[in-house]
C-alpha cells in the first residue's frame, strides 16, 4: 500500500470532521471541502485530494452513503448521507475525543502556576 | 464472491467520475474567480494533490490482499499454460484421463447401486426367502407360510407375491409370445404405485384370477400408440378374450430387468403354486427392519430340501431388500471396479505429483530468488497450490465433459448387459465427486513438492537435486499400484477367455433357434405322445424345406436359453449315495448332436430305430459319466434308473462332450439325453444349422410353425451365437473395464518411469560428462540408467505383487474358472510391468550416453 499523504491531522481526524458536517446535511466531495474550510475559517488546510480516500475508507465501513445526484448547479455530484450507524460512530468518536483532548489540555496548561 | 468483484468495479468507476467532477466544478469556480481556463485546470489538480495516488489510495480501501495476490497466481498460471504447453498440458491430460475414468465409472455405480428406485420408499420394501439350517438360500416362499402371512402379520404394511407368466397375443395375425406377470391385489400397495390410466387390480379378481389385464408403458407405447381409450378394449391373451383395465407407470418394472408387456391378476394357492411363491412386503409404518427381520425369523419356519442328504431341514423366513434383487448380483463387482478406478486415480495424483516436483526441482533457482526478494513461504505455498489446482481444475473440467458423453453411450451400449441403465448419468452427485476427485489430485499435485521442500534452504547452487528421494519413491508407489490393476486385469481377463463363446461345447455360428411350447398347441393332448412326436417331425420337414436351412434337430432345453429340467437318477450297481445323483434331462431328435456340433467321445447318437418298444437308451455326457462311474473309462452299455418316473432303466450308448448349459461362465453339469421317439416332448426348441446369417431364415422357419400348426403362439427366433455372447456380455464388460484400467495404470507408470529418469539425466549431464572424461563407457552409463530403472521397477513390482495377492480374494467373486492366486498372470504381469518400467528408461538412457563430455562441460 502506498504510504498516506503527509498528513497535518492527526488519523481519522478528516473522518471525524466529514461525519460531523454530514450531520447538518448531505453534501458532495467539493462542497464537503468547502465546508471544512469554512468552518474551520482556514485554519485547517487540507490537501482536497485526501478527502477521497477517507470517503471510500467511510463508505466501506458503511458510516455514509453515497449517491449520484444533480446538483444546484445543474451537476452530476456524488452526494454523502450519514448512516444510522455513521452518527453513533460519531458521537462515540466525538465524546472519546473530547477526553482525549481534555486530558492533553490539562498536560499542556500544567506547571505555569 | 462475485457480488463482492462487482462492487469493487462499480466503487472504482465512481471514484474516478467523481475525481473528475471535482476538479471540473474547482476549475469552474476558478474561472467564475477570474483565472483563464488553462490556468485553473492547472490550479484546481494542483489544490487537488497527485490524483493518481489519491485515487490508488482511494482504491486501496476495497483491496483484498489475499484474493488479488490470487489472481496475480492465477494469471501467472495461465500464462504458464501459454508458455510452457508441454508442463500444462500433460498435467491437464492426464488428470483429465484420471477424473474421466472415475466420473464415468461413478456415473454407472451411481445409477445402478445408489440412484433410487422407481417407486417410493423402496427402503421398506423387502423380498421374503427361506434359508435352511445349512444356510442354504430360496427365494420360494411355502404356500402356506405366504397365507399365514398375508392373513395377520404385526410388522407388514402389505404383501404381494407373482410369477413371470409368458402370454401367447394375437394380434389379429401372427401371434406372438411376450414377457407377462402374474401378481396378487396387493402388489400395487407394495409398490406404492398406481396405473396411470385405468385401475388396479380387485382383491376379487385376483382371487378368481379374471381375465383383465393392465398394459405395460413401453408396450403400450410400441403397440397400442400411447392411446388412451385402451381401457375396456378386449385383447386376446393365451386364446382368451382379456379386457384392458389400465396402463402401467413409464419405467416401472419392479424388480425385472427387462419391463413386462402385461400384468395379469393371481390368487396364491397350492394348486396355482405348487413350488411355493416369491413375495414380496412393504413394511408396516414405524416397524423397522430388524424388528421385522426378527418376526419372520420366528414365526415363519418351513423345512427345505437338504443339499447334503435325503432330508429336509428346518429353514426360516428371511428378509432381503428388494435393491438386492434388482442389482445384488452386480453390486459386488461394480464396487471392485469402483475401487480399481480409485486406484487409477491414486495413480493420476501420484503422476501429477511427479511432475509438479520435477519441476519445482528445475525451477529451484526461480523459487530461491524469489524468496530472497521477500517472498513469504505462505505466497510461495499459494502460488505452487494455484498452479496445481488450476491445472487440475482445468483437466477435470475436461475429464467430466468427456464422461458426460461416455455415459450418453455407456447407457445404450451397458441395456443388455447391466440392471438399471436408464438410472445412469452424470448427475450432481457424480459431477461432487469429479470435483472432489479434481481436488485432490490439485491438493496432491501441489503438496507434495511444498512438503519435500519444507526444508530447502538457499544452496541452490550446491548440486544436490531435492526431492530425489520423494520422486523416487512416487514413482515406485505408481509402478506398484499398475501392477496390483495389471494382475486384477489380468485374471478377469484370463477367466473371461476360458469362457469365450468358442468353447460352450458346441457350435453356435449359422444356429437359428425357435422355441415351441405344445402345452399352447390346442389339438395335441399332454399324454399324446405320438401326436407330441409327429408334430415335431412335421415342423422338422418343413423348416428343411425353407431355403437356407442345412439341418433342423429339436430338443427340449437347448443350452443357454436357462430352461432345465433336472431329475434324480441312481446307479444300479452302487450304493445310494448320501446325496443323490441329479442330472439335467434333455429330449432330442436323433441328429441333435451332429446339427448342434456335439461330438460324442464314446458309441454312437441316437438312430431311426431308438424308438418305442425298442430298449430304452440314453447319451450322457463326460460329466455324467466321470460323476457316477468314476473309475470306469468305458460307460456304454451301463444303466441308469430314473427314481422319480416309474423307475425307467435307460441304457446308455454314447457319451457326448459337455457343454456349458447355463452360459459360457458355467461348469459342465452332469446331462442325459433321451430321445425324442421314446419321450414325450412337451417344450421343443427347433435348432435350424443355416447356411447364411440365420436372422434372415427367422420369419420363414416361424411360417413353417404355423404351417403345421396356425396360429400356434411361438417366440422369436434367436441365433446361438447372438445368446452366447448374452451369457459371456458381464465377464468381458467386467474384463474390458479393468483392462482399460490397467492399461492406463501401466502408461502412467511408465510416463513416470521416464519422466524420473529424463529428469536425472538432465541434471547430471555435467556429471556424466565428467565421468565419461574420465574413461567411463557409454555404455556403463547407459546401463546405471537402465539399472535404476530396474530397481524403481524392481521394488514396485515386488511391493504389487504383495499387494495384489492379499486384495485379490475380493475379486474371486469375478473370477470364472481362475483363481485369484493364479500363478501364470502374476509371472505375466510382474515381466510386463518390469519390462515396461526398464523399457521406458530405453529414451534417458540413450541420451546419457550421447552425452557430449566436452560440450557437457562447457555448457553448464
Amino acid at each position: 500500500m502506498p504510504s498516506p499523504a503527509p498528513r497535518v491531522l492527526f488519523p481519522g481526524a478528516l473522518e471525524m470532521m466529514v461525519l460531523r458536517i454530514l450531520t447538518r446535511e448531505p453534501l458532495h466531495g467539493y462542497a464537503l471541502v468547502l465546508r471544512i474550510r469554512q468552518a474551520s475559517n482556514d485554519l485547517l488546510q487540507v490537501e482536497e485530494g485526501s478527502l477521497y480516500p477517507a470517503l471510500q475508507r467511510l463508505l466501506k465501513a458503511g458510516l455514509v452513503r453515497a449517491t449520484w445526484e444533480t446538483s444546484a448547479t445543474n451537476r452530476r455530484v456524488r452526494v454523502y448521507r450519514l448512516t444510522p450507524a455513521g452518527s453513533r460512530r460519531l458521537a462515540a468518536e466525538v465524546s472519546s475525543f473530547e477526553q482525549m483532548l481534555e486530558g492533553v489540555s490539562r498536560v499542556l496548561a500544567l506547571g505555569d502556576a | 464472491m462475485l457480488r463482492v468483484l462487482f462492487r469493487r468495479r462499480r466503487a472504482f468507476d465512481d471514484l474516478s467520475a467523481e475525481i473528475r467532477a471535482h476538479l471540473e466544478e474547482k476549475t469552474d469556480a476558478l474561472v467564475a474567480a477570474g483565472m483563464s481556463r488553462a490556468d485553473a485546470a492547472v490550479a484546481a489538480r494542483r489544490a487537488f494533490g497527485d490524483v493518481t495516488r489519491l485515487e490508488e489510495a482511494g482504491r486501496d480501501v476495497w483491496r483484498m490482499p489475499t484474493f488479488d495476490s490470487l489472481t496475480a497466481d492465477l494469471r501467472h498460471t495461465l500464462r504458464l499454460v501459454r508458455r510452457q504447453p508441454g508442463f500444462a498440458g500433460n498435467i491437464i491430460l492426464i488428470s483429465g484421463l484420471g477424473i474421466f475414468a472415475c466420473a464415468t465409472t461413478f456415473s454407472v455405480v451411481s445409477g445402478i447401486l445408489l440412484a433410487p428406485l422407481p417407486f417410493p420408499r423402496a427402503e421398506r420394501v423387502f423380498e421374503i426367502g427361506m434359508r435352511s439350517s445349512e444356510g442354504f438360500f430360496s427365494a420360494a416362499l411355502p404356500v402356506d407360510a405366504y397365507l399365514r402371512i398375508e392373513s395377520g402379520s404385526p410388522v407388514i404394511g402389505s404383501i404381494t407375491a407373482g410369477y413371470p407368466n409368458d402370454v401367447s397375443v394375437d394380434w389379429g395375425g401372427e401371434p406372438e409370445i411376450l414377457d407377462g406377470e402374474r401378481v396378487t391385489a396387493g402388489y400395487f400397495r407394495v409398490y406404492g404405485i398406481a396405473p396411470i390410466l385405468g385401475r388396479a387390480f380387485t382383491v376379487d379378481e385376483a382371487e378368481q384370477m379374471a381375465p383383465v389385464v393392465l398394459v405395460g408403458n413401453r408396450l403400450w407405447r410400441s403397440r397400442f400408440g400411447s392411446d388412451s381409450s385402451v381401457v375396456g378394449r378386449s385383447v386376446t391373451l393365451n386364446d382368451t378374450a382379456y379386457t384392458v383395465i389400465g396402463v402401467m407407470p413409464p419405467g416401472f418394472r419392479a424388480f425385472y430387468t427387462d419391463e413386462p408387456g402385461f400384468w395379469l391378476p393371481t390368487r396364491v394357492t397350492a394348486s396355482v403354486s405348487r413350488f411355493g411363491v416369491n413375495a414380496q412386503v412393504r413394511l408396516k409404518d414405524g416397524i423397522d427392519d430388524r424388528q421385522a427381520a426378527a418376526w419372520f425369523s420366528g414365526a415363519v419356519t418351513a423345512r427345505m430340501g437338504s443339499r447334503t442328504t435325503r432330508d429336509s431341514v428346518p429353514a426360516t423366513a428371511v428378509l432381503v431388500p428388494i435393491v438386492e434383487r434388482v442389482s445384488g448380483d452386480v453390486a459386488r463387482p461394480l464396487r471392485i471396479l469402483l475401487a480399481a478406478v480409485l486406484l487409477v486415480l491414486l495413480l493420476v495424483a501420484a503422476n501429477v505429483a511427479t511432475m509438479h516436483l520435477a519441476r519445482t526441482a528445475a525451477r529451484e533457482r526461480e523459487l530461491v530468488v524469489r524468496r530472497a526478494l521477500g517472498a513469504s513461504a505462505f505466497r510461495q505455498a499459494q502460488l505452487l497450490l494455484v498452479e496445481s489446482l488450476v491445472l487440475s481444475t482445468i483437466g477435470g473440467a475436461v475429464g467430466t465433459l468427456a464422461a458426460y458423453w461416455a455415459v450418453g453411450g455407456i447407457r445404450i451400449l451397458g441395456e443388455s448387459v447391466l440392471p438399471r441403465m436408464d438410472a445412469v448419468s452424470l448427475d450432481g452427485r457424480v459431477i461432487a465427486f469429479a470435483a472432489v476427485a479434481t481436488a485432490f489430485v490439485g491438493l496432491v499435485g501441489a503438496l507434495v513438492p511444498l512438503l519435500t521442500a519444507r526444508d530447502r534452504s538457499s544452496d541452490w547452487s550446491g548440486g544436490r537435486v531435492t526431492g530425489t528421494r520423494t520422486s523416487s519413491a512416487l514413482v515406485v508407489a505408481q509402478v506398484t499400484l499398475s501392477v496390483v490393476l495389471l494382475v486384477g486385469a489380468g485374471l478377469l481377463v484370463k477367466g473371461f477367455m476360458r469362457v469365450l463363446p468358442s468353447s460352450p461345447g458346441f457350435a453356435t455360428e449359422n444356429r437359428a433357434a425357435i422355441l415351441v411350447s405344445l402345452g399352447r398347441h390346442r389339438d395335441i393332448a399332454p399324454t399324446d405322445s405320438l401326436a407330441s412326436r409327429r408334430f415335431v417331425a412335421a415342423v422338422t420337414a418343413r423348416m428343411r424345406a425353407v431355403p437356407g436351412v442345412a439341418e433342423v434337430a429339436a430338443t427340449t432345453f437347448p443350452p443357454f436359453f436357462g430352461s432345465v429340467s433336472r431329475s434324480e437318477i441312481e446307479v444300479p450297481g452302487q450304493p445310494v449315495p448320501d446325496r443323490p445323483f441329479f442330472a439335467f434331462r434333455n429330449v432330442v431328435t436323433a441328429n441333435y448332436f451332429s446339427a448342434m456340433g456335439i461330438p460324442l467321445r464314446q458309441g454312437r447318437a441316437f438312430v431311426e430305430e431308438d424308438r418305442d418298444g425298442a430298449p430304452r437308451v440314453a447319451i450322457v455326457n463326460e460329466a455324467a459319466a466321470a460323476r457316477w462311474w468314476p473309475n470306469e473309462p468305458l460307460v456304454i452299455g451301463r444303466q441308469l434308473l430314473f427314481t422319480d418316473e416309474q423307475r425307467t432303466a435307460v441304457t446308455i450308448v454314447g457319451v457326448s462332450r459337455n457343454t456349458r448349459l447355463f452360459g459360457s461362465d458355467s461348469r459342465p453339469r452332469p446331462e442325459i439325453y433321451l430321445p425324442v421317439e421314446q419321450r414325450n416332448p412337451r417344450y421343443v426348441t427347433f435348432i435350424a444349422r443355416t447356411t447364411g446369417d440365420p436372422r434372415l431364415v427367422g420369419r420363414e422357419l416361424q411360417r413353417a410353425v404355423w404351417a403345421v400348426a396356425p396360429r400356434l403362439p411361438i417366440g422369436t427366433v434367436s441365433d446361438l451365437e447372438s445368446i452366447a455372447m448374452r451369457s459371456v456380455r458381464r465377464p468381458r464388460f467386467y474384463a474390458w473395464a479393468m483392462g482399460a484400467f490397467a492399461v492406463a495404470a501401466v502408461a502412467l507408470s511408465a510416463l513416470a518411469v521416464h519422466g524420473l529418469l529424463a529428469f536425472a539425466v538432465a541434471r547430471q549431464r555435467r556429471e556424466i560428462g565428467i565421468r565419461l572424461a574420465m574413461g567411463a563407457t557409454p555404455r556403463r552409463i547407459g546401463a546405471t540408467v537402465l539399472g535404476r530403472a530396474a530397481l524403481l521397477g524392481g521394488v514396485g513390482v515386488g511391493l504389487g505383487v504383495v499387494l495384489a495377492r492379499g486384495l485379490g480374494r475380493f475379486m474371486e467373486s469375478l473370477l470364472v474358472e481362475v483363481t485369484a492366486t493364479d500363478a501364470g498372470v502374476f509371472v505375466a504381469t510382474a515381466a510386463a510391468a518390469l519390462a515396461v518400467a526398464v523399457l521406458s528408461a530405453c529414451a534417458p538412457a540413450y541420451r546419457a550416453l550421447r552425452v557430449d563430455p566436452s560440450d557437457a562441460l562447457r555448457n553448464d
